[in-house]
């Protein structure tokens, strides 16, 4: 959780430097890896960025996957 | 020779052995001599071990030596030692000058009457069979057992002293406000003192002698009233015979000291023991505070600790009580405790180079029909159950006992010492924890002494990483972390291989949402067979809230949530009225809101009850700006983690206890300063806040900020069922995406 905590403020400037709305969707990410701190716990990378990076990935494709079944559901 | 039966009250060293006061089933009370010596062991080369010898044999009192197989504990190889016994009351100069040569000690170390203990195989409150020759104490037949569950007490005279006299003495520490008069209170009978000091002295003397209480408890007694009275006393040429033993007065040896404990600093007063009598202050004792005398004689018993010790002492000092006991009785030898040992640090520091346990961050909102499922005493049964100690992880004889992820192996052929100490303690707590639940007359005194255990518990896992521990290891403290994650994987398999959905899982207890007609107690079966660990119920919500992040109202916080059970009570964690700090006044709101939400039909829509809901609200409101509201009330508790005048900001708080300790009041760090804010915003900073113990003369507070402090409090509970007042909260976020996922 600290490391996690440590990783997004390394990214700080890069968060400043974004528009508004990248901010937004910046922000999201985070949230989708604080979301999947203890699987990124677990994964014990050397490189905790890593960790996080993945699990951004599984929650967008979280995201693809729920808007997809919307989709077909015809909502 | 004469034969008596009774309890072992008190013990403590005399140069002639130890003084034993007995309580005696006739109801008696004598103290016998026992000409016990201690012994402690060294080790070394045979010229290192000449030394010693030739120094021991120029000392000017009689030492008894001899050589003798010890176990080392963490090889478990035997070495040859050599035993030294010694007058009890010279032992620790005589350590001391040998370990300032360097020599390699062992039992040399450990507090003279726990070690009485346990070489005589008895405890505190113990129920025996003495055998008397005079004076003397010649033998004795224990017919007690520490592990056994329903045993008997003697029963004991308390005498209870107290201040009263104001609002605000009594409640305050007296060493920061006024000190209001002297109340004894014994038999349910409580009496003010009055008249001159002599007067008072004189009635508290007489009192003392027609009573002959066994037990002194008080409110800060430590600090304040046993030095107070003992300084009148020898004034006056009064003695009040606070120590039974005539040839004692009272014992101040023990320093006060701030340490950090549980990520706080906590202050402890300096202590005033007597002997033969038993001083226990209810305002400078954890264990009292939280189990009563049940917690703490069953504490005293197990561990073998002195009651007046163990009401003080920190709750980790009771489990090393446990291994030194065990390590006596099993001839292993007890390693000196470093230097810094003092300095317990708690288990968060310990963590940051480890994973610690796996944390689930919740799904934000209010969710309905959700179990709890809690892992008992997870870490210690992990410790029980994979043989996790010191001196087991990574052994040279077992190859393959894995820990799961981490890599260190565990032995498969030596029991450990922490296993074995801690298998007892478990099995004794699941019982009383069986009896509070099954009722019954003594089910109240069985709940605390449960509870006591569960303090005892909770630091075998900080002292097993804790490096300057005798019996710490990093290593074994990493893989009782790994195994504690192992569970908690294998019960998250398990619900969800039967299509549950885990809403929440901390450390050592999982969150489900139920599905109509689910088999609670088929299901609970199943994960604690699955996870290898017992598994209890804790209930099935009603409803329950998993709060938001302050930074992000997206993102929940794991621990910050409250619900109500099925059967209308609640369980609150993380949220203003759980806080120390929080004043009375919020915490009282948060309460009414909170138990009327609890009494929602089954099913029932909770919106339907905001009207209520927001007419408490209103009514504290009302309170605040009609001033019906007390000092004690609106007191924020402010708990130093420095002295007052080191910080360098000034807030409310430090500038509180700053004007506090600008009236000659000595604070410390870890102690506690109470005030209320005066003027939040004034550009005078002393008007801002003002301490409590300053406030005896008319209230004064900032009706603004204490409104905006009760909107606060009450909307941590209303979010997402009503909407809050417009300036207090920033306007609403545009919504990016609405996406099907509302907890992502």
């Amino acid at each position: 959780m600290q490391t996690l905590q440590a990783e997004e403020q390394a990214w700080k400037l890069f968060r400043r430097a974004l528009r508004r709305d990248d901010q937004e969707a910046f922000d999201a990410l985070w949230r989708f890896a604080r979301y999947h701190a203890a699987p990124a716990s677990m994964a014990s990378r050397p490189m905790p960025f890593e960790a996080a990076l993945m699990a951004m990935l599984v929650a967008m494709e979280r995201q693809i996957l729920e808007l997809e079944k919307l989709k077909r559901s015809g909502a | 020779m004469e034969t008596t039966e009774g309890w072992l009250f008190d013990a403590y060293p005399e140069a002639e052995g130890m003084r034993v006061w007995l309580v005696e089933r006739n109801g008696g009370r004598r103290a016998v001599l026992d000409r016990w010596r201690p012994v402690f062991y060294a080790s070394g080369d045979v010229h290192a071990l000449k030394i010693i010898l030739s120094l021991l044999a120029k000392l000017p009192y009689p030492v008894e030596t001899g050589w003798v197989e010890k176990q080392e504990l963490f090889s478990g190889a035997l070495m040859r030692v050599l035993r030294i016994h010694v007058p009890v009351l010279e032992r620790d100069a005589l350590v001391k000058r040998l370990a300032a040569m360097e020599f390699s000690l062992y039992d040399a170390d450990i507090h003279l009457v726990q070690m009485y203990h346990y070489e005589r195989g008895h405890f505190p409150l113990a129920l025996c069979r003495f055998k008397l020759d005079g004076e003397c104490l010649s033998s004795f037949e224990l017919l007690d057992d520490p592990w056994s569950v329903d045993y008997e007490l003697p029963s004991l005279r308390f005498l209870h002293l107290s201040l009263s006299g104001s609002d605000i003495a009594g409640k305050l520490d007296p060493n920061h406000a006024a000190f209001g008069r002297l109340s004894l209170t014994a038999d349910g009978r409580t009496s003010e003192l009055e008249g001159r000091p002599r007067e008072q002295l004189e009635t508290l003397a007489k009192r003392m002698r027609v009573l002959d209480p066994d037990v002194i408890t008080s409110e800060w007694g430590d600090s304040v009233l046993v030095p107070e009275l003992e300084r009148l006393s020898l004034e006056y040429k009064i003695p009040l015979g606070f120590s039974r033993d005539p040839q004692r007065r009272t014992d101040a040896t023990r320093k006060d000291r701030s340490f950090m404990a549980y990520g706080r600093t906590v202050y402890q007063g300096g202590a005033r023991y007597f002997f033969g009598r038993w001083h226990l202050d209810a305002k400078n004792s954890f264990m009292l505070k939280e189990t009563d005398t049940a917690g703490l004689f069953e504490i005293a018993r197990i561990a073998a600790i002195p009651v007046q010790r163990a009401a003080r002492c920190t709750i980790g000092t009771s489990l090393s009580s446990m291994q030194m006991g065990w390590a006596t009785r099993n001839g292993v030898l007890i390693p000196m405790e470093k230097q810094q040992a003092e300095d317990f640090r708690p288990a968060v520091d310990l963590l940051s180079a480890d994973k610690g346990g796996l944390v689930y961050e919740p799904d934000v909102g209010w969710h309905r029909d959700v179990a709890e499922f809690d892992f008992t005493s997870m870490y210690p049964e992990m410790m029980v159950r994979r043989n996790i100690s010191p001196e087991t992880v990574n052994c040279a004889c077992c190859p393959d006992n894995a820990v799961p992820e981490i890599g260190h192996r565990l032995c498969s052929k030596r029991r450990g010492l922490v296993p074995s100490v801690l298998e007892p303690l478990l099995l004794k707590r699941a019982k009383y924890k069986a009896l509070a639940k099954a009722g019954g007359p003594g089910a109240d005194d069985d709940k605390r002494r449960a509870s006591a255990h569960k303090w005892c518990l909770v630091t075998c896992f900080g002292y097993l990483g804790f490096k300057n521990a005798r019996f710490g290891k990093i290593e074994a403290h990493e893989c009782v972390t790994a195994w504690g994650r192992e569970v908690l994987l294998r019960a998250k398999d398990s619900v969800e291989s039967r299509g549950y959905r885990l809403l929440h899982a901390l450390v050592d207890a999982i969150w489900i949402e139920l599905r109509p007609g689910a088999d609670l107690e088929a299901l609970r079966a199943l994960i604690e067979t699955e996870a290898e660990c017992p598994l209890a119920l804790e209930g099935v919500y009603e409803w329950i809230r998993y709060c938001p992040s302050k930074e992000d109202a997206r993102s929940g916080v794991p621990g910050r949530y409250f619900g109500a059970f099925k059967d209308g009570s609640l369980k609150v964690r993380g949220i203003a009225t759980r806080r120390r700090d929080t004043p009375a006044l919020l915490k009282a709101m948060q309460q009414e809101l909170l138990e009327v939400l609890a009494r929602v039909e089954p099913g029932g829509d909770l919106k339907t009850l905001v009207p209520a809901l927001l007419e408490i609200v209103a009514d504290y409101r009302l309170r605040v700006r009609e001033g019906r509201v007390s000092a004690d009330e609106l007191a924020i508790a402010f708990n130093l983690s420095r002295e007052p005048g080191e910080y360098v900001h000034d807030t409310v708080s430090t500038l509180a206890a700053q004007q506090l300790a600008a009236t000659g009041v000595s604070l410390h760090a870890g102690e506690t300063v109470r005030y209320v804010i005066t003027a939040a915003s004034d550009p005078v900073k002393e008007w801002r806040s003002k301490p409590l113990a300053l406030m005896e003369h008319g209230l004064e507070y900032d009706v603004k900020k204490y409104l905006e402090l009760l909107d606060r409090a009450a909307w941590e509970i209303l979010d997402g069922l009503a909407p809050a007042p417009a300036p207090r909260r920033p306007p609403p976020a545009p919504k990016p995406l609405e996406l099907p996922l509302g907890w992502y």
